[in-house]
């Protein structure tokens, strides 16, 4: 019997509110091969309270965009929501209608993507952009719309906010652009973001800013965030918890410092060793040997044991289930960290 | 902006002299004379020398060249050898003709397969889309002047809806527009489509939609305006290909444009006439080059921005 992972004494660790704005429960996401359905994301279960920053963390191929992909509807082609239910305060977004769906997107739950130069359409200004997000949504004036852009532009610390209107995106630079999408994200007043590798294609500087400006968004807007990386280093810097997808499941989920300082599971423990600067002075980075295991042909019992460093006989066998810990955190692994 | 339209200008003189100077030669190489042509054929060579004296077609290409150069730079196209009717009379009439018969072939290729092209790139593998590459294929295999046949037969013959041939109004316009336009809509639907698929995969578009716009904005104005630079410049290259067939399609449905000018002319070694309406062609030809450019220049702003820098 699968735990339904994280238990409800979440709303506690989420912070003010009233319950879990998002609440994704069982979810699964197949996608459609010639050779039969592949699953990517398979049964995860989160919730995210109301402002609060969860980190969704795992390496390339797990499943973290896939997730994220679903909860806004906007899967490609090939890929379907094969089952579970995404519930935004209560309204379950798996089965709402289009029409509703394009209602919500943008004006509840705001997407930003990982290159901001070509996620912004070269062809039409930023402001013009920021303007259409205002408009999709709300049937207010131009010149409404336009201050709200620009007090949108003001928040996120674009300088200038009206000289910039007129750019086009390849007139600015990748951290701008950055501070675009969120401008645009966050002018409807969003009640969640979702973050899908940020500051992956930025420079270490800007990325700090941008996780600057995030945590302090969060504060001023009570705003909720997925943010998804597969950086353990910066989940660590700005997520309340952090859950940790490997081959399409949840394999631990927890408090940030907690798992930072105890991680449970050994594929959490190798993330977080990897992380550059936190082993000895001057050693060599650690890495994790081996890949992600191919979502067609995934071990039968734990997906990670072939790369752990510590498997012992059930590992191969028995796919192991998510364990509850009294501390609202929970793990699946047979041979935990101690 | 003014250094791209300079140096547009500097290459469409360049190739004025070059085609002037092939036009001219080219007739005057060709076999027969005009004097064969117009001459009684019983006292035909006292007759053929007579005329050529008198038209000055016994002086040297050379010579008859700069003294077409000459004449044209005055304005003076010349008188018409057989018709008696001044060149500048036919290709004023001509060209209003052959403007009406390629305009109504310019606005039946965008109107219908724009529109086409974006639905069934917004809806792959549906009806609309199966019907419109079922046209496009068509429209690229069937020669027009077979075409141009099997319309007459059944629009005209059979049904008896349609004139044959000829000039008049809206509905003598009808067949040949169409005949004209089949494999522009045909070209055109595919590029469309094709390019705004392209678009449809792009980063941006998924950026749309997270931010709420409506599925209709995404494709309509959003995938549509990225996709136009290559049929913007596909535009020039239709058009230009639209003034070839002209040559084709006018002289099937017996449309005193310039097109049916030109082939009668030429013909008949009518020189003053075939040599102006070459020119008048080519003329088209660059016109619709630079348009081509001129387009590609504005609808993309990466583009725009270089010009306006260097």
């Amino acid at each position: 019997m699968v735990t339904p992972t994280t238990g409800r004494d979440l709303a506690t660790v989420g912070g003010p509110g009233r319950g879990p704005l998002l609440e994704i429960s069982h979810l699964s996401v197949r996608l459609r091969m010639r050779s039969g359905p592949i699953t990517v994301v398979d049964d995860v279960s989160l919730e995210i309270g109301s402002g609060e920053i969860l980190g969704l963390v795992g390496e390339s191929g797990c499943g973290k965009s896939m997730t994220a992909l679903a909860i806004m509807r906007l899967l490609p082609e090939a890929a379907e929501i094969a089952g579970g239910s995404v519930l935004l305060d209560g309204e379950d977004l798996v089965r709402t209608k289009p029409e509703r769906m394009r209602q919500i997107r943008g004006a509840e739950v705001a997407m930003v993507f990982q290159e901001p130069m070509t996620s912004l359409d070269p062809a039409f200004t930023v402001g013009h952009q920021v303007v259409e997000a205002v408009r999709a949504h709300e049937k207010v004036s131009r010149a409404v719309s336009l201050r709200r852009a620009e007090e949108s532009f003001e928040r996120v610390g674009i300088p200038k906010p009206r000289e910039r209107f007129d750019a086009y995106p390849h007139q600015l630079s990748g951290g701008l652009c950055q501070r675009v999408m969120l401008a645009m994200a966050l002018v409807t007043s969003p009640r969640l973001l979702i973050a899908d590798e940020p500051t992956t294609a930025l420079d270490v500087t800007i990325q700090a800013q941008i996780l600057e400006l995030i945590k302090q968004l969060r504060t001023e807007l009570n705003l909720s965030v997925l943010w998804i990386s597969h950086d353990f280093g910066v989940v660590s810097e700005i997520a309340d918890r952090v859950a940790v997808m490997y081959a399409g499941e949840i394999v631990e989920i927890g408090e940030t410092s907690h798992m930072l300082g105890a991680p449970r599971h050994r594929y959490t423990r190798a993330l977080i060793d990897s992380i550059p600067g936190r082993g000895e002075p001057r050693s060599l980075l650690r890495t994790i040997p081996g890949q992600v295991p191919d979502p067609g042909a995934r071990p039968a019992g734990c997906r990670f044991s072939p790369r752990c460093d510590a498997p012992v006989s059930e590992c191969e066998l028995i796919h192991p289930e998510l364990r509850a810990e009294r501390d609202a955190s929970s793990f699946r692994c047979h041979n935990p960290v101690a | 902006m003014i250094r791209f339209v300079l140096s547009r200008g500097i290459r469409a003189a360049l190739i004025f002299v070059v085609a002037s100077v092939a036009v001219c030669y080219g007739l005057r190489v060709a076999p027969g004379s005009l004097a064969d042509i117009v001459t009684n054929p019983l006292n035909r060579a006292f007759a053929v020398k007579d005329l050529e004296e008198r038209l000055g077609l016994d002086e040297p290409v050379i010579v008859q060249y700069f003294v077409f150069v000459r004449n044209i730079m005055g304005g003076d196209f010349g008188v018409s050898f057989i018709s008696n009717r001044s060149v500048t009379e036919i290709i004023a009439t001509g060209g209003l003709n052959t403007l009406k018969l390629g305009g109504a072939a310019a606005i039946l290729t965008y109107f219908i397969s724009v529109p086409l092209g974006i639905m069934a790139a917004a809806r792959r593998n549906s009806v609309i889309d199966q019907g419109s590459m079922l046209i496009a294929v068509l429209g690229m295999a069937i020669p027009n002047f077979f075409l141009a046949i099997l319309l007459v037969r059944l629009f005209a013959v059979e049904l008896r809806w349609l004139p044959a041939a000829g000039q008049g109004g809206i509905k003598h316009l009808i067949l040949p527009a169409v005949v004209l336009a089949a494999e522009a809509i045909a070209i055109n639907l595919r590029l469309v489509r094709a390019s705004v698929l392209e678009q449809l995969s792009r980063d941006y578009i998924r950026t749309l939609r997270a931010k709420g716009a409506s599925e209709r904005r995404v494709v309509w104005i959003h995938a549509f305006r990225n996709a136009l630079p290559p049929v913007i410049t596909f535009g020039g290259v239709m058009l230009r290909t639209l003034l070839g067939y002209t040559l084709v399609v006018e002289v099937i449905f017996r449309y005193p444009g310039l097109g049916f000018e030109l082939v009668d002319s030429v013909l008949k070694r009518d020189y003053a006439v075939a040599q102006a309406l070459a020119l008048v062609f080519i003329a088209g030809v660059v016109l619709f080059n630079f348009l081509a450019d001129l387009g590609h220049h504005l609808a993309e702003p990466r583009i725009r921005e270089r010009g306006a820098a260097g």
